[in-house]
């Protein structure tokens, strides 16, 4: 994977995973990889991958079951649009709004630029 | 699982290497080993080996001083050093010879650490380049599985996708039981890999710190001017690539490179930070 | 776990660096063989020709100075090989952390460059030598009178009394003893070459060899300088006649003394090769 330049590595791990869960590749009830493979798949340190699992844990997006190895759990999707929902307003729209305001852009087209990508693409 | 207590070790009197170094390196982590050419990052990994002598000063390997040489020892430590040698032989014969040496040689692991190299086992060692041959080597090393793994710049002479093979050769060799130390200066190459930083710089340790505690601590961002926060920026396209003390518990990527530039030319900056 | 010696080990230490060490062994082993071939080509008697005469015995004396020229030679080039390596940086490394005893691979380099060549060596020779006999010498006999019992009485030499290492065919009464001494001074040889090759981090066998002449000179010197110091212009006064040689346990006492030599170069060879740093 590349890596991009100003995420911190085990984040972006983590921003991997979520997209695997929400495109369903890795199904909920379904072992993902352990941290070994994950770690070889990214080419990373496993205790990266750790970190990553452990913050993924936090969040109630993965579990361990003991014995067994580590699950997407069932709510996996909700969790990771709350997560990612605090991610968003946290850290990428401060930067959004930054240029919002110091390119002066009007509210109302911002508006009804934002129906029309909704419409278009989704 | 390594102790080094007070080393000092030099050359000659006008080469001096290490003054009074001290650290504790411990099992499950991989340690990157930085310093300038001449720093002597090639020097610590042979005195943690046992191939060179110092003047003064204790390492303790696995409870094991490695200048005694011992077998106990010497077959838990793979080293892989720059300059290499290897017999004009075939590689069964080589393995034949020396993985009986080491009692937790693992044939299995071997042959696909080949495999995942594209190293045909059949070929003659003779008649390989010093990419390949670098591979058999670390192939070999890795299936001792010895505990202690010490590798000399050990991306040199890999081509692009060997480096890609190998960052993923390790990230599989990484056990609870390993220590492996990595010197190098291709530092972009392994920065994924590296879960602690060790730096050498006049003769001391000018910092070894875990990634994530180097991350706790400082704030490595792209900015478009440099106020009084920053510790030491370089110029870049984009303005400056920065590193500042972490006011906001921002976590942000390492950059290894910058770090390593920022210690040399901050060291006074950095060391309160650190201790 | 013995840190120290184990059989196990050892045998294994000695069958890794037989792949290495043993290529150039066996190869310097087929040109010495050649070269005593040449020899005896050139020099060994053909009966056709010399049935006749009973120039045999002399046609065969270039053996000796063959056999104890080429000999240290031979054993001084194979131990003055085995630690080379240690002068490069790479295979020094890969030596020193083989997981073998810093004694097992000491004895491992004496048996190979002390015990297997000087074996190998009069093996072979003896078993050129032989077939050479065989061929040439297999019905040639020859009368010689030795000195025994206060008096001269006739021998006959026939067929194995030929073979080098049976001597009947010359008075070498003191075979023995030289043989004693030979062999001694052989492992003399490999013991210095051997502490040059780990001493020296190149050229091992030049420089240990301009060594050992620098020392046999100066001591030489020292030697003729002492005795013009201590005997020029006395004349010796003695009740007897006779030289005081060595008594008859003289070449005992050399051997013993050149062995007890080689033991000291063996084990400052071993502290050598224990401080040894890539």
């Amino acid at each position: 994977m590349e890596f991009r330049e100003n995420k911190a590595i085990y984040l972006q791990i983590a921003d991997f995973v979520c997209e695997q869960i929400m495109l369903g590749k890795w199904p909920s009830e379904q072992k993902i990889p352990s941290v070994r493979e994950l770690a070889i798949e990214m080419e990373v340190n496993p205790n990266t991958v750790m970190r990553t699992y452990d913050l993924l844990q936090q969040k109630n997006v993965i579990q361990n079951k003991r014995g067994v190895g580590l699950f997407v759990t069932d709510d996996a999707v909700s969790n990771i649009t709350v997560y990612r929902r605090t991610q968003f307003i946290d850290e990428e729209l401060p930067t959004v709004f930054r240029n919002i305001y110091l390119l002066n852009i009007d509210f109302d087209e911002l508006k009804n630029r934002y129906d029309t990508f909704v419409k278009e693409n989704f | 699982m390594i102790k080094i207590d007070n080393l000092n070790f030099s050359y000659s009197k006008h080469r001096i290497l290490f003054k009074n170094i001290s650290m504790q390196l411990s099992n499950g982590h991989i340690y990157g080993l930085l310093g300038k050419n001449g720093a002597g990052k090639s020097t610590l990994l042979k005195n943690l080996a046992g191939l060179v002598y110092a003047q003064s000063g204790k390492i303790d390997v696995l409870g094991f001083d490695p200048a005694k040489r011992q077998p106990a020892l010497l077959q838990q430590i793979c080293f892989i050093p720059e300059e290499f040698h290897l017999p004009a032989i075939k590689i069964d014969s080589y393995i034949k010879a020396n993985a009986p040496f080491y009692p937790n040689f693992d044939h299995q692991y071997f042959a696909d650490l080949l495999k995942e190299f594209d190293i045909p086992a059949g070929q003659k060692l003779i008649d390989m380049s010093y990419g390949q041959k670098k591979k058999v080597i670390i192939s070999f090393g890795l299936a001792t599985n010895a505990k202690l793994v010490i590798m000399d710049e050990p991306t040199n002479g890999l081509d692009i996708p060997s480096k890609a093979q190998f960052r993923k050769i390790m990230a599989s060799a990484l056990t609870e039981e390993k220590c492996i130390i990595i010197s190098t200066h291709q530092v972009r190459d392994l920065d994924n890999l590296i879960d602690t930083v060790i730096m050498l710089d006049e003769n001391k340790i000018a910092l070894k710190a875990s990634v994530d505690e180097v991350a706790n601590k400082l704030c490595f961002k792209r900015m478009k001017e440099i106020d009084e926060t920053v510790i030491y920026a370089e110029a870049s396209l984009a303005g400056y690539n920065a590193i500042t003390p972490n006011y906001h518990q921002e976590d942000s990527k390492l950059d290894m490179e910058l770090l390593f530039n920022a210690v040399l030319a901050e060291k006074d900056k950095l060391k309160p930070i650190f201790n | 776990m013995n840190n120290t010696f184990n059989t196990r080990r050892f045998s294994l230490l000695l069958k890794r660096q037989w792949l290495e060490f043993g290529k150039i062994y066996l190869m310097s082993l087929g040109i010495i063989i050649a070269i005593i071939v040449g020899f005896y080509l050139f020099n060994f008697p053909d009966l056709s020709e010399y049935k006749k005469t009973e120039m045999v015995p002399y046609r065969i004396n270039f053996r000796e100075p063959l056999f104890t020229l080429l000999g240290p030679l031979f054993i001084s080039i194979i131990a003055g090989t085995y630690f080379a390596h240690l002068g490069n940086k790479a295979k020094a490394t890969s030596d020193l952390l083989t997981p073998a005893s810093k004694l097992e691979k000491y004895v491992t380099a004496i048996i190979y460059t002390s015990i297997v060549p000087i074996l190998s060596y009069v093996f072979i020779f003896s078993v050129v030598d032989f077939c050479f006999v065989q061929a040439y010498l297999s019905d040639y006999s020859y009368v010689e009178k030795v000195y025994e019992g206060g008096q001269y009485v006739n021998r006959t030499i026939e067929k194995g009394g030929w073979l080098f290492f049976n001597h009947s065919h010359l008075l070498h009464s003191y075979f023995n003893e030289v043989a004693l001494i030979c062999s001694s001074f052989s492992i003399l040889v490999t013991s210095v070459f051997l502490v040059g090759s780990i001493y020296f981090n190149r050229f091992q066998y030049i420089k240990t060899l301009v060594t050992i002449s620098a020392f046999v000179s100066v001591a030489m010197l020292i030697y003729v300088q002492a005795g013009k110091f201590f005997f020029d212009n006395k004349v010796r006064i003695s009740s007897d006649n006779s030289f005081n040689g060595p008594g008859d346990n003289g070449p005992l006492l050399i051997a013993t003394g050149i062995t007890i030599v080689a033991l000291f170069f063996y084990i400052v060879g071993y502290i050598r090769y224990k401080e040894k740093e890539v």
